[in-house]
């Protein structure tokens, strides 16, 4: 106990360790609340379009009830609002949200053309990429960490008091092993801190999933701890220890990712997946040209639950025929957003299977899975949005294909879109992850230990 | 005074062609480069080919198309494929963050999201894996771990003394070594260049392309220059090599990494962009504060409806001597295309007061300065891309507003959807030929960052000429 209080007033006298902690800790504040103002500023633009879908309906309300051809008109011109709802715990870790747009507007018409718009933002933004709290744990924590104790040895050889140390205790190493883990103690204790910070200043709750990420992240710092320490076990000078460990982050952090993504981007065609739009406008616009009558028989046949409306297409325009048309256009491009969303899968799978090399890319991975801002959700909110313009259509059609005048109430029973997130699970493997890493580095500090007493 | 100055650089040269840093780390980072530059060639190679053919097939579809109604035509619309600039292999820029296939139909222009690759890019937190990247993001890193204790061990072993005392002084000995490690610079520079120089032979080179990856070769020199006076500085300013080696490697973060990520942000915060559903409805929402074209009674139409029938002499919209129903869309067209314009110009406005704001906090960080020039040689830049989706805009509206002729034109206000135009009077639109911008054109962006950029050079000359001799 006297030891721990010993060292916890020379860590207090050293200044540089003071002004680091309180640097970290206040840079992470700062990167909650901006996460957070952001995520504020998405409820506040989903608001916005939850508003203006209001009022559109209200205004196409006023008229109702309305004929089928007048209801076929509203679902060219109405589009309904989806939104890839964001998790609180998103405020911290952005994840790929920004690569792909999470809010948008679908109508009746063939979906795969309206998926494939871009999100708006800030195009010079986006090779730099931004600041959250993510990347404060997740790419510079570790230099912290080296900057706490990276040479606790070297700086106290060179300051003389080691000699005298050592020769006061039997087991040198195990003095050294108590210092870093008090840094380490005191560096999770800040962690916790920003944790619980983030409970108060954001939508996060203290719950299963703060334990998990809590988990996660002092695993993470415990890792690159035991890195730290093979480090210093090595014996060398500070300098080496300094260059030797930047390495590692370099790898870690900028090399394996790097090379992950130009794997990932050699299994791929580029912009194959272009085709999806080509092909269904081809389908779209031919079918003005072909036997319409002929057509939308086939798609009664294929759609047995309209089998029942008149099967004779009105002249010269029909809106029943229209939209199976839009419908069928997404049908016929099918495998190819099904060749889509596998390779964004497998890109992702493949990712995170590299990621077992690369503590730095396993735990990104893992947090973006747990806040759900990963390409997992991203692929599950098309496929939800897909789902619903199902559930759209399903809706709609009773009204053109029975003939049903569409009356004040039915406005109410129009389906909403409510993004519901995929379950994470991934806790554990990272968890795991982290252990190996930090047990094989263990196990070269305990070779490099024999090797220093031999 | 210069003979000295070559000595030192000379020796220091020597020094560290003995040591195991350079032997180590130069021909490492050289084989990345060249991994990572053949590996971006060949990936740049395919995406060209096949945005040419995706070209070839939309205007071969084009043209092979049956006879239509022309309004059906512009509903068809047209694909158009951004070809990648030859360099992009170099410093990728903007390029895999964005969507290069634009759909332009009638009423809406529809950028496309479909990236180069499905994969994601933001698990390389401190970089997208590109030779520019490994050259001003990795190589300062070397730069740094070669010489942060070029002047401060020689303080710290007291060879400074001696030198002093022979006569050399510490500018000379500065200058030396800055001489000594920009040619280090430079031989990596020449190396990674002759190979991108071999892959740029291996297709037809524009003589503008050879102007821009020169202009990218002197960028990245007089940045390894800056480089090299901050490190040589550091070691001298600071007591011990390990007191030069942090603060060298905590000015790389903070220059580096975390300014430009922290500017974007801020920026972000300060400037916010609506996401797309909003700008799609403030969009929608300015075109029907004009006039609603389907509304018989619209007070905007009826008004133009009046004003076309007197420009005819006739009383009804059936007497007209062209199709009403053609006016009316191009006059559509013409508010559609007029108000996107003006919100897309909105928009990037508010990027570019992001931008502003990034450029300057980039007054600080050579990294930011030097990034923009070198993406704006390579034509990668975010300005290159958007003068793309402006001049796609320009040819959209012209090409829809040729059909919405034909249809007043050709076709009868009676029964008009029956109707329909010969696919050879189709197939005789122009097509998109797109001019991307010279580097004469860019000027007014190339200046500012470029003559910040010169001032930091000339502040590192001056400072490295004010060095007394403390020893």
């Amino acid at each position: 106990m006297r030891f721990i209080q010993f060292e916890l007033r020379l860590l207090w006298q050293n200044k540089l360790f003071k002004w680091l902690m309180a640097a970290y800790l206040l840079a992470a504040l700062l990167a909650i609340i901006w996460g957070q103002m952001g995520l504020q500023r998405e409820y506040q633009q989903r608001a916005i379009s939850e508003a203006n879908y209001q009022a559109e309906l209200a205004d196409y309300k006023k008229d109702a009830p309305l004929a089928p051809y007048d209801s076929g008109y509203m679902s060219y011109y109405q589009f309904h609002p989806v939104w890839q709802k964001p998790s609180a715990w998103s405020a911290l870790i952005q994840g790929e949200r920004s690569e792909a747009a999470t809010h948008t507007r679908v109508r009746l018409l063939g979906l795969q053309s309206q998926l494939s718009n871009t999100a708006t933002g800030n195009i010079a933004a986006m090779p730099i990429g931004k600041l959250d709290l993510s990347f404060i744990w997740i790419y510079l924590m570790p230099l912290l960490i080296a900057a706490l104790s990276l040479n606790l040895l070297a700086e106290e050889k060179a300051s003389g008091r080691w000699s005298l140390l050592a020769s006061q205790v039997a087991n040198s190493g195990l003095l050294l092993t108590k210092k870093m883990l008090i840094a380490a103690g005191l560096l999770a204790m800040v962690n916790v801190l920003i944790l619980l910070a983030a409970v108060v200043l954001t939508d996060i709750r203290f719950d299963g999933l703060w334990w998990q990420i809590a988990a996660i992240l002092l695993a993470y710092q415990l890792c690159w701890f035991v890195i730290t320490g093979w480090i210093i076990s090595l014996q060398r000078s500070a300098i080496f220890n300094s260059l030797l460990f930047i390495s590692l982050w370099i790898v870690f952090a900028f090399v394996l990712p790097g090379l992950a993504y130009l794997y990932q981007t050699q299994q791929q065609q580029p912009a194959e997946h272009v085709s999806m739009v080509f092909d269904q406008r081809e389908y779209m616009h031919d079918s003005w040209d072909r036997d319409k009558q002929a057509d939308f028989d086939v798609y009664l046949q294929d759609y047995p639950q309209w089998h029942t409306t008149e099967s004779t297409l009105q002249k010269p325009f029909d809106w029943r025929w229209y939209y199976a048309m839009q419908h069928m256009s997404d049908v016929i491009v099918a495998d190819a957003v099904n060749q889509f969303r596998d390779s964004r899968i497998h890109s992702h799978r493949f990712g995170e299977t590299f990621a077992w090399l690369s503590p730095v890319m396993r735990v990104q991975y893992s947090m973006n899975r747990l806040a759900d801002t990963d390409m997992l959700a991203s692929q599950s909110f098309l496929d939800q949005v897909a789902d619903y313009q199902q559930q759209l259509r399903d809706y709609f059609f009773q009204f053109y294909f029975f003939d049903q005048p569409f009356t004040a109430a039915d406005f109410t029973k129009i389906p909403v879109f409510d993004y519901r997130p995929i379950v994470p699970n991934n806790a554990l493997i990272t968890l795991i992850n982290l252990v190996i890493v930090g047990l094989f580095f263990i196990g070269l500090i305990l070779l490099q230990t024999r090797r220093n007493r031999g | 005074m210069m003979q000295t100055i070559i000595e030192i650089a000379r020796h220091e040269l020597i020094t560290q062609w003995r040591s195991q840093t350079l032997k180590i780390l130069l021909p490492l980072l050289v084989i990345l480069t060249a991994l990572i530059a053949f590996s971006h060639w060949q990936q740049q190679q395919d995406f060209i080919e096949a945005q040419t053919l995706w070209q070839q097939q939309n205007d071969a579809n084009w043209d092979a198309q049956p006879d239509r109604n022309p309004h059906r035509a512009a509903h068809y619309g047209t694909m158009v494929f951004r070809i990648i600039s030859p360099l992009s292999f170099i410093d990728s820029g903007v390029n895999p963050f964005v969507g290069n296939a634009l759909f332009l139909e009638a009423h809406r222009q529809n950028s496309s999201s479909f990236k180069q690759y499905v994969s994601s890019t933001a698990y390389m937190g401190l970089g997208y894996l590109s030779g520019a990247t490994v050259i001003l993001v990795i190589w300062p890193l070397v730069l740094i771990a070669l010489a942060f204790n070029s002047v401060s061990g020689e303080r710290v072993q007291g060879t400074l003394r001696q030198l002093v005392s022979q006569g050399i002084s510490v500018k000379q000995l500065l200058f030396g070594k800055t001489l000594a490690f920009s040619l280090i610079s430079l031989v990596f520079l020449l190396v990674i260049f002759v190979i991108a120089t071999g892959f740029m032979l291996q297709t037809p080179v524009h003589g503008s392309d050879v102007l821009r990856m020169g202009a990218m070769f002197v960028l990245y020199l007089f940045y390894c220059l800056l480089w090299t006076f901050t490190v040589v500085l550091f070691s001298n300013w600071c007591r011990t090599n390990q007191q030069s080696l942090s603060a060298l490697l905590l000015f790389w973060l903070l220059t580096v990494i975390v300014m430009p990520k922290m500017a974007y942000s801020l920026a972000d915060m300060q400037y916010p962009i609506p996401d797309r559903a909003v700008f799609d409805i403030q969009t929608a929402q300015e075109i029907a504060k004009v006039g609603n074209s389907h509304d018989p009674d619209d007070p905007y139409y009826n008004e133009f409806r009046e004003q076309v029938l007197a420009e005819y002499g006739v009383s009804r919209v059936e007497d007209l001597p062209v199709n009403w129903r053609g006016v009316l869309m191009q006059e559509g067209e013409r508010i559609t295309s007029e108000v996107f314009t003006q919100q897309y110009a909105k928009l990037m406005q508010i990027a570019e007061q992001q931008n502003q704001l990034v450029s300057k906090v980039a007054w600080f960080s050579p990294y930011l300065l030097a990034n923009k020039l070198s993406s704006i040689f390579a034509a990668t830049n975010a300005d290159s891309f958007l003068h793309y989706e402006n001049a796609a805009e320009q040819f959209r509206f012209n090409f829809i507003k040729q059909l919405n002729q034909m249809h007043a034109e050709q076709i009868d206000h009676a029964h008009d959807r029956e109707q329909k135009v010969s696919n050879e009077h189709l197939a005789n639109l122009q097509q998109f030929d797109y001019q991307s911008p010279t580097l004469q054109a860019e000027l007014n962006l190339i200046y500012p960052p470029l003559l910040i950029l010169l001032g930091w050079l000339i502040i590192g000359v001056l400072l490295l000429s004010c060095s007394r001799n403390e020893v």
